[in-house]
């Protein structure tokens, strides 16, 4: 209750200040008038008995004061007087205002963007209950890192593990809905009955699936839908429930719908994408000898990492002592002798999904953090020095408040309060900088950010924000209070208005300069190492010319179409339809596609059995699929359509490999791709010149590539032609339609996509890095020139009697220059010993190009020659307009 | 009671000990009025003029009591004290 009445008290205090001063006039009034009545009835005068009154009652407003700070609130009310003050005398300075504004939110916001960044990516726990314990298990299989692991193993591990409450795995691909009339393309993921729960989703309605319920033939397939899709085709219709729905032709039937807003974040390897339309039962059949599988599991509580990993390491173990057939060879028809020798089958490492996720760009995040941090000192002492020029300038101002009254605590309240208003409102920018930067990133680096859609402007980052902003205030605000209030107070007023500052405060501000440069030299070597790896990256040769390529993908029907042969006409269908349209000058398709996701396999001579194997990535093309990517053969000759229709083992390897293993000329000899459980031997009939596949800046993985058949896989289109993708793309779609393959063709956009996005991590950095050691170069331009045009303005006096005294302009142009050759010399020197210190965390992220490149230092030395003439010249040019006249009579 | 009563009422009850100034009332008046203690309303004086009458709220009552016994034992104890010396 009481709690309640100084509230609203305190309210009408602070809100209705106008009332409440109206009362306490007119209380005042009455008390003055009440006496003024006693004094007449004492027979004074009417006029004489008010002025008694009004003696009697003493000072009106003294009274009033006095009143005023018994109100609850008198604080706020004084600190609002404060603020309207600050924001007063920053108007009267606006340059100097909108400068120290700028300079704050350009380092706030750039500390925000990273921030959010750093939060969205490394510190935001996933969006599952306690993520901590689920963990992705990599499984090394022989030489093949990273190689996956088959059906058994999952089994085994589900079963014979005590570290782990699920064991799941998922498939994340594409599937074609067919619901009322109207086909979709939707995303789709097949799914082990642990893997919802694992992730401790919960139907919104329904149930999750089970194989138990969902097997058996007499049953249609189940399928879980996304809240998304309930709400977009199923007009939230809560009797979706058992509705019959076509995905990829066969009949399902939906059992779940689950919550709206469910996001799957695994990492890059399960290729998925973070929205997942259908989930369909896995079907697939644990037998098959297949490895590639994904293994995500959860922890049970009280499990550690160490002790989940040793125990799959006993588990390897015994896997390999139980079925030695999958795992040594030593049955005949595991083919690879090398497998023999090679000890322990697999390894299985398990790690937590988290850090699998983010870390291959950590190092990157890391990089950037430190320029940040390097963007916010110069902004900082961009501030302190501008504050402190502005310190020195009013210098009179605040002794002439102190003379009249003045505590030194109200004037270093004040001087606080301007500073902190300054910060709150860069703050404000820096945070829509903030926000413009992220969407700046997300669209620059579209792939290459494991849960970028995790980057948000939201309340942590906005306390962040204030945080920071009230950090700034003090640091940059106390400065010049400090000063103020350790100056003793006697004969100030007496120094004249041309006074010069001390030779102190000149130190300082040099010494700022000299700080500033230092600092803005690592961001911009940074930059300029990133932006020459960036170059190399893009002249690298690819083995294959993206220039005018349209892909697309291209599903079959595998239901439909059950055999090889059938789904080859329909390819065969497709590719001829294209080629005859006169814009498109080659066609073909290949699986998968250069710089997508990549299948390794292993391969060696048959001959020599003892020499450990070479791992190469497997492509699989239809004839002409060269020709159409534009990638030489040096030998030998393409596939052929017979290739197909017979299914010859024929390969053609690319000359990476041709040279490691037959240095004299493979084109005859036979090549052995080893999978788990056999072994192919392929006839060589082409060489083709060294292709880069897996990433642009990876050249040591060799190359060879089938001949379509062998396997069911969907293919990908490859369209040469001079027209945009967006003009190809009905062509391509009608001749999928017409060819009756029952799907559309997705994806469809050009080759140079992929190369980009294989280029991405480095032009995201570049990027980022370009726009901090922007900032940072403008910031300490503005640095410069300020203080150098203060520093000039400080000594017209001084210039006149020189030029009084028979110097000439020149050599008053020259002190100005020089001084800012000087201390940007200093600064620079200083800032290069910095490099060394970064060039370890810089060196894995370049390409081509040494952390002390020669040109690149080079440029930033004569970049940071340009600004410090520029910042130098136009106070130079003042220095050399000074009238000496009037200079020594402006006192 | 407002306040040239409110003045002329302990200068009465004190036998003009106690001259209380408008510097040092509204001031006290106010402080009590932000405490919640008294409550202020504007009423017609006996001689017609409109002035801030104030009478003591309930929570006023409650606390004058305890400080009324806050007085009267430092009274005590200061009587105490100095009939001792």
């Amino acid at each position: 209750m009481r709690v309640l009445t100084r509230a609203t008290r305190l309210f009408s205090n602070l809100l209705r200040r106008d009332r409440v001063e109206s009362t306490l006039d007119a209380e005042l009034g009455a008390w003055v008038n009440a006496l003024t009545d006693r004094f007449i009835a004492a027979g004074l005068s009417r006029e004489e008995a008010r002025r008694q009154a009004l003696i009697e009652t003493g000072g009106i407003e003294a009274i009033k004061e006095n009143v005023r700070d018994a109100r609850l609130g008198q604080s706020i009310e004084t600190a609002c007087q404060d603020v309207r003050h600050a924001f007063r005398s920053l108007r009267r300075a606006p340059g100097f205002s909108i400068l120290i504004i700028v300079t704050l939110a350009v380092g706030i916001g750039a500390s925000l963007t990273m921030f959010s960044l750093m939060r969205g990516v490394l510190w935001r726990p996933l969006p599952y209950p306690e993520p901590d314990r689920i963990v992705t298990i990599q499984v090394d299989a022989r030489n093949v890192p990273s190689a996956g692991a088959t059906r058994q193993e999952l089994v085994g591990i589900r079963t014979s593990s005590r570290s782990f409450e699920q064991v799941a795995t998922i498939d994340s691909s594409n599937a074609t809905l067919q619901y009322a009339g109207e086909m979709e393309h939707v995303s789709a993921a097949s799914v082990t009955d642990d893997f919802l729960p694992l992730l401790r989703v919960r139907p919104a309605i329904g149930r999750l699936l089970d194989s138990r319920l969902d097997a058996g033939a007499k049953h249609p397939l189940a399928v879980l839908i996304s809240g998304e899709l309930w709400r977009r085709r199923f007009a939230a219709d809560p009797g979706v429930i058992g509705r019959a729905v076509r995905i990829d032709n066969i009949d399902m039937q939906v059992v779940g719908v689950l919550p709206a807003g469910l996001r799957l974040f695994l990492p890059p390897s399960v290729n998925n994408v973070e929205q997942i339309d259908v989930w369909l039962p896995d079907r697939n059949d644990p037998a098959i000898p297949y490895r590639g599988v994904p293994l995500i599991a959860r922890l049970r509580p009280g499990v550690t990492l160490d002790h989940a990993n040793a125990e799959l390491q006993v588990l390897a173990g015994q896997f390999a002592r139980d079925y030695p057939d999958r795992y040594t060879g030593a049955n005949a028809w595991q083919a690879s002798p090398f497998d023999r020798g090679s000890g322990l089958g697999a390894s299985f490492t398990a790690r937590s999904l988290h850090d699998d996720m983010t870390r291959d760009i950590r190092p990157s995040l890391i990089l950037l953090t430190c320029a940040v941090v390097f963007v916010l000192l110069i902004a900082y002492v961009n501030a302190a020095n501008l504050t402190l020029v502005r310190g020195a300038m009013r210098r009179r101002e605040l002794e002439i408040r102190r003379a009249l009254g003045a505590r030194t605590f109200r004037v270093v309240r004040q001087l606080i309060s301007e500073s902190l208003l300054l910060s709150l409102v860069s703050g404000a920018i820096g945070l829509v900088g903030a926000h413009v930067g992220l969407q700046a990133i997300r669209l620059l680096s579209a792939s290459y950010i494991p849960l970028r859609s995790r980057m948000e402007i939201d309340a942590p980052v906005a306390i962040f924000a204030l945080v920071l902003s009230a950090l700034t205030s003090v640091l940059f605000g106390l400065v010049p209070a400090w000063r103020l209030a350790s100056e003793r107070s006697d004969h100030r007023l007496r120094v004249g208005r041309t006074q010069t500052m001390g030779s102190d405060t000149r130190k300082i501000q040099r010494a700022f300069v000299v700080a500033e440069v230092a600092l803005s030299i690592a961001p911009l070597v940074c930059a300029g190492l990133m932006l020459r790896s960036f170059v190399n990256l893009m002249h690298l040769p690819l083995g294959f010319d993206p220039a005018g390529v349209v892909t697309a993908r291209l599903p079959l029907d595998t239901t439909k179409y059950p055999n090889v042969e059938q789904r080859w006409a329909v390819l065969r269908n497709v590719v001829d339809r294209l080629r005859v349209v006169p814009e498109i000058k080659a066609v073909s398709a290949a699986d998968p596609l250069p710089l997508a996701y990549q299948t390794r396999r292993r391969v060696g001579r048959p001959d020599q059995p003892d020499v450990p194997p070479i791992l190469a990535t497997q492509q699989f093309a239809l004839p002409g699929y060269l020709r159409a990517i534009g990638t030489p053969l040096l030998e030998g000759r393409d596939f052929s359509d017979s290739d197909i229709r017979e299914q010859r083992n024929v390969t053609i390897i690319d000359a990476g490999l041709a040279k490691r293993l037959w240095p004299e000329g493979p084109i005859g000899r036979v090549l052995s791709v080893y999978r788990t459980g056999w072994r192919n031997d392929m006839e060589i009939i082409g060489v083709t010149g060294n292709v880069r596949v897996t990433r642009v800046r990876d050249e040591s993985i060799p190359h060879f590539m089938l001949p379509y058949g062998a396997y069911p896989s969907s293919m990908s289109l490859v369209v040469k032609t001079e027209a945009p993708a967006d003009r190809i793309g009905p062509l391509i779609q009608s001749a999928v339609g017409a060819a009756h393959s029952e799907r559309a063709a997705f994806e469809i956009r050009p080759m140079g996509d992929y190369v980009s996005e294989s280029i991405g991590d480095t032009r995201f950095i570049l990027f980022v890095l370009a726009a901090f050691a922007a900032s940072s170069v403008v910031l300490a331009a503005v640095g410069l020139y300020g203080t150098l045009a203060y520093l000039t303005a400080q000594r017209t006096r001084e210039f006149g009697i020189r030029l009084a005294l028979g110097s000439s302009v020149k050599a008053l142009v020259t002190i100005v220059i020089r001084e800012g050759i000087v201390l940007v010399g200093a600064g620079a020197g200083i800032g290069l010993i910095g490099i060394a210190a970064i060039s370890r965390g810089i060196r894995e992220l370049l390409y081509g190009v040494h952390p002390f490149d020669g040109l690149t230092l080079s440029a930033v030395s004569v970049l940071l020659a340009i600004v410090a003439l520029a910042a130098a010249g136009v106070p130079a040019y003042r220095a050399a307009r000074i009238d000496p006249q009037t200079s020594l009579r402006c006192e | 009671m407002h306040g040239v009563a409110i003045a002329d009422r302990i200068s009465q009850v004190t036998s003009g000990a106690f001259q209380v100034k408008a510097g040092s009332l509204f001031p006290a008046l106010h402080r009590l009025e932000q405490e919640g203690w008294i409550e202020g309303q504007w009423q017609e004086s006996a001689e017609g003029h409109r002035v801030r009458s104030y009478k003591l709220t309930r929570d006023g009552r409650r606390q004058l009591a305890a400080e009324k016994k806050t007085w009267q034992r430092t009274v005590q104890a200061m009587n105490a004290l100095l009939e001792s010396a």
